[in-house]
């Protein structure tokens, strides 16, 4: 590693072609080499190459390739477009084709899964001490009024829901459109997993209580809604010729 | 020029006389001396800091609570800090001890003015360090591969401007005419490696583009440090290290050029199948996805010639630490591509896309590929530069055994366990149209596969700590004063 | 292989053609996105279905514009949620959830309820730093803000269990500040509510959250991409 004592000219091996006859400005031999390199001394050669020819399926491999990749990029291009993100479709602009006939169950599934499902769980039971429940509860087969008000709007405080009671809040869900809340709120109390024996609620009700609520900001509390529509007692019915016509059968 | 004296030499263009060359090589080795052990040793303690924290990442994917209440170990930091350590820090480092050499010794020249070129890692150290901090004291950027804190880009920058210019330099102060086929390989590395890190540091980090055109330059960039850095470093090294141990000459030249020409050419397109399904126009993904697949051709090109330069050998191979090691990663590059090639398929990305198969996929790439050549470059390269043997062979083969197995079955765990994942994030009820299994209930299914994880972690934790001891072992003992010349195998009387 | 500049040139050419395809192109294709309304409309103010229209003089395709009086979208991230963006960076999030969701048949994000519709480019504009995730540990939040309400958030991150039993998550107690109720002064207003079996201390001490979790939290609350988009019209 001392380059100091190193003259200028060992830098470069000479460019004649002639090998060095020195090393690190000894004397060089074998000998000399084995002492200080003995690792060097069993090395083999020097890496070369051989010069087998390609194997020719390789070729086919390579051209097969090639075709396919072709195939593959021309095939789902996206029309090379910035805003064509769905490779397998035509950026043609899908027809119009009218509203569509809407099942109510299965929307209402879905709103439940990507909204109440993760506190009310996938089996409606809630979580002890944490989350009031959904299926076989008090609330959900009362008055269809008071759970459209909870979904809009939220609600907080002190719960009572089976004769347990809950301290936590609820938030607003009045993003959701009149269509999905009364989907989601027809899946719990009429689905046979949920034990609810109740009726379905309709997108106009909601609608009703929506625009009857327009201005209201903060979630409801327990004794807010005994005061307009009295006690939770689970075996409410509507009013005499109130009871909505028996819904289609989904399945139809 | 003096006239062949064996038949080889006479028809070889590369061939010379076997004083002359080894004449050269030790010189090279020399010169190579404390650049080698300064960055083998710098890598080897970030292998074991980023061994730490893959252990501590790992336990807290089943245990939560472990360490649960720190935020300096909270696991988003640790994970990043494991990842960058391991990169930055172990793959940076051994790269740059192990393909200046093998350059240096392709190109017959000695490493000149060593001093600047040890600066340069010195100050690369140091940017690690800081990076590394500042990612578990939070100031971390979050753009994966890029985690560093914008504070470490300049030194890191100004550190491999140093290194890499001196492999450029050794280059061209080559004495030989031919170019091998690790040259090209190095060269190419060291070429594109400061291209990828100052664009995605300038777009990315210091002038965000806009939207998802950060997200794209950020896989291009991830997908390449893989590909245009790592991959030709440690292929390189198979390279040199396969046809050296061996005493055989490479399978063929022309499948050398075919397999270096196709890995530059698709290999630097791939990184956008990351985004599949991602908010990225179509045309961009299926671009990635063909550049995937191609891949297919540089890969079997390099198979065949590595298997058939290594075929008829395998007893003395097995003898032989570097050959193990090396082979081993050299297999693995082959599985790890062709799957890799199927994971960028669209319909099977749709089920691996979001799971731990991505993460068993990169482990097998920059662990069971990159990482064990590097193991089989250091094995072979350390004796040569210190002048003395491995101290223990014992040590040797339970670094073999653990990380070979370890790894072997951590790959095959998070492929198992994230590939049901996968299938159950996807499977949709037909009759009610909502997800088949909640969330939380595949989470659960994971945790078993992620207690196995850390038990194959401890398995490779085994193997480093062997590593460490061997290599701290060796640097600590006299040189040898050439009683000693055998080599340390694996295998008695190979 | 002996020519060297051969060499360099292939080196070169190559990694330039993928940085122009993909790093280049994508910045001249998306670099000039800007919010947009649902519909778009041609130069007379007339609606029109996608993103481009016809010039009826040129018979140039050209960009739909925005109508008038309607709310372009998306909006950028203001005050504390910008702020929680930068812890939602600092712990890590982005290792465990993504933020993007993939169309109605790729996957199952549509029918998990993590959005109605695919995210596109345009979602995330305003975004300096873009953070779409290659890992689902946890669940997408693309739409988390429109899932959870504040204090449900707060419980999820001082002890994820609370919300989650079984929750992988690791609990961001450290964002929290636990301390003695005042006696003069009584329980903060400020105080989140927690469940008794999860409470540090019922009765004795209070839960505040600290800063950084109110900002996180207000992040996170922002996360939405329930607008419509007009490129989302020709693929529906």
């Amino acid at each position: 590693m001392s380059d100091k004592k190193l003259p200028q000219d060992k830098d470069q091996y000479p460019t004649t072609g002639e090998p060095r006859e020195t090393f690190e400005g000894h004397g060089f031999d074998d000998d000399r080499l084995q002492r200080v390199h003995a690792q060097l001394m069993r090395e083999k050669e020097e890496p070369s190459e051989g010069f087998s020819p390609t194997p020719l399926f390789l070729v086919f491999v390579i051209m097969i390739l090639a075709f396919w990749g072709g195939v593959y990029m021309v095939w789902y291009s996206g029309e090379f477009s910035a805003f064509h993100f769905d490779e397998t479709k035509s950026a043609v602009v899908a027809e119009d084709t009218g509203p569509r006939e809407v099942d109510m169950m299965a929307l209402g599934r879905r709103v439940y899964a990507q909204n109440c499902q993760v506190c009310h769980q996938a089996s409606g039971e809630g979580q002890r001490g944490v989350y009031p429940p959904v299926a076989r509860a008090d609330w959900v087969q009362d008055n269809p009024e008071r759970l459209i008000k909870v979904v809009l709007h939220g609600l907080e405080g002190r719960v009572e829901v089976n004769g347990n009671t809950y301290n936590n809040a609820m938030q607003a869900f009045g993003r959701l459109n009149d269509q999905q809340v009364a989907a989601v709120l027809t899946y719990i109390r009429t689905d046979p997993d949920f034990g609810n024996d109740s009726y379905p609620v309709s997108p106009e009700l909601v609608a009703q209580v929506r625009s009857d609520f327009d201005d209201r900001r903060n979630a409801w509390t327990q004794p807010e809604l005994e005061d307009i529509h009295g006690p939770v007692t689970g075996d409410w019915s509507p009013p005499e010729g109130e009871e909505p016509e028996e819904e289609p059968d989904p399945a139809s | 020029m003096s006239f062949p004296s064996t038949l080889t030499e006479a028809m070889s263009p590369t061939a010379e006389p076997k004083s002359d060359l080894l004449a050269k090589l030790s010189e090279v080795d020399r010169s190579m001396k404390v650049l080698g052990v300064f960055f083998t040793v710098c890598g080897l303690l970030w292998l074991m800091a980023g061994t730490l924290f893959a252990l501590v990442a790992s336990i807290k994917m089943h245990n939560v609570d472990f360490l649960g209440d720190s935020e300096f170990w909270t696991w988003g930091r640790v994970r990043s800090a494991h990842l960058n350590a391991m990169i930055y820090g172990w793959a940076f480092n051994v790269s740059f001890a192990v393909a200046p050499w093998i350059m240096a010794r392709l190109c017959r020249t000695r490493v000149r003015f060593t001093n600047i070129f040890l600066f340069g890692g010195i100050f690369w150290n140091i940017g690690v360090v800081i990076g590394v901090y500042g990612i578990l004291a939070g100031h971390k950027v979050g753009v994966e591969w890029l985690e560093f804190p914008a504070y470490v880009t300049p030194i890191l920058a100004l550190a491999f401007a140093f290194i890499g210019v001196w492999v450029i330099l050794l280059f061209r102060w080559r004495q030989t005419g031919h170019v091998y086929v690790s040259q090209w390989y190095f060269l190419a590395a060291f070429f594109w490696l400061p291209w990828l890190y100052a664009m995605a540091q300038i777009m990315i980090v210091h002038e965000p583009a806009r939207g998802v055109v950060q997200s794209l330059t950020n896989w291009w960039f991830a997908h390449n440090v893989l590909g245009l850095w790592l991959t030709p470093i440690a292929v390189g090294a198979a390279y040199y290290l396969i046809p050296k141990v061996l005493g055989r000459p490479i399978y063929s030249y022309y499948l050398s050029v075919i397999g270096f020409w196709a890995l530059a050419l698709f290999y630097n397109w791939a990184g956008v199948h990351h985004l599949i399904g991602g908010p990225v126009p179509a045309w961009v993904i299926s671009a990635g996805t063909v550049a995937s697949v191609m891949m297919v051709i540089p890969v079997i090109v390099v198979a065949i010639n590595h298997h058939m330069t290594v075929v008829g050998l395998h007893r003395e191979g097995w003898a032989s630490p570097t050959i193990r090691f090396v082979v081993f990663g050299a297999i693995n590059y082959t599985a790890v591509s062709l799957l890799g090639s199927a994971m960028a398929l669209r319909s099977v990305n749709e089920i691996t896309h979001f799971t731990h198969f991505t993460v068993s996929h990169s482990h097998h790439g920059v662990y069971s590929f990159f990482t064990m050549i590097m193991f089989g470059g250091i094995y072979y390269m350390l004796p040569r530069l210190l002048n003395r043997e491995w101290p223990s062979a014992m040590l040797i083969s339970l670094h073999w055994w653990t990380t070979a197995v370890g790894v072997t079955l951590m790959v095959i765990v998070l492929a198992i366990g994230g590939f049901i994942q996968g299938l159950q994030l996807n499977a949709i009820d037909p009759e009610t149209e909502t997800a088949a299994f909640e969330f939380l209930e595949v989470m659960r299914a994971t945790i078993p596969y992620m207690v196995m994880r850390s038990l194959t972690g401890v398995l490779i934790t085994i193997g480093h700590v062997a590593f460490f001891i061997n290599i701290i072992w060796m640097l600590s003992r006299r040189a040898a004063d050439g009683s000693e010349s055998k080599p340390t195998l694996l295998t008695p009387g190979a | 292989m002996r020519s060297l500049p051969l060499l360099f040139l292939g080196v070169f050419f190559t990694i330039a053609s993928s940085w122009v395809g993909i790093v280049l192109v994508s910045n001249i294709q998306l670099g000039g996105l800007e919010p947009a309304t649902p519909e778009l409309t041609d130069a007379e103010g007339n609606p029109i279905a996608g993103v481009f229209f016809e010039d009826p003089e040129t018979g140039e395709m050209r960009l739909g514009l925005n109508q008038d009086g309607v709310e372009a979208w998306p909006v950028p991230l203001v005050g504390a949620a910008q702020r929680g963006k930068r812890v939602y960076e600092q712990m890590g999030c982005l290792y465990c959830h993504s933020q993007q969701v993939r169309r109605q048949g790729f996957g199952s994000d549509y029918e998990r309820g993590w959005g109605e519709r695919q995210s596109v480019a345009r979602d995330y504009i305003h975004q300096e730093r873009v953070m779409l995730g290659t890992m689902r540990t946890g669940p997408d939040l693309s739409n988390v803000g429109l899932r959870y309400s504040e204090l449900w958030q707060h419980q999820h991150l001082f002890n994820p269990k609370i919300t989650s039993r079984d929750s992988l998550m690791p609990r961001y107690a450290f964002l929290y500040e636990v301390r003695p109720i005042s006696e003069t002064r009584g329980p903060s207003p400020n105080a989140i509510e927690i469940p008794e079996d999860y409470h540090p201390g019922p009765g004795e001490l209070e839960v505040i959250p600290t800063q950084r979790a109110r900002d996180l939290v207000a992040y996170l609350m922002n996360l939405r991409q329930d607008y419509d988009l007009p490129e989302m019209r020709r693929e529906q």
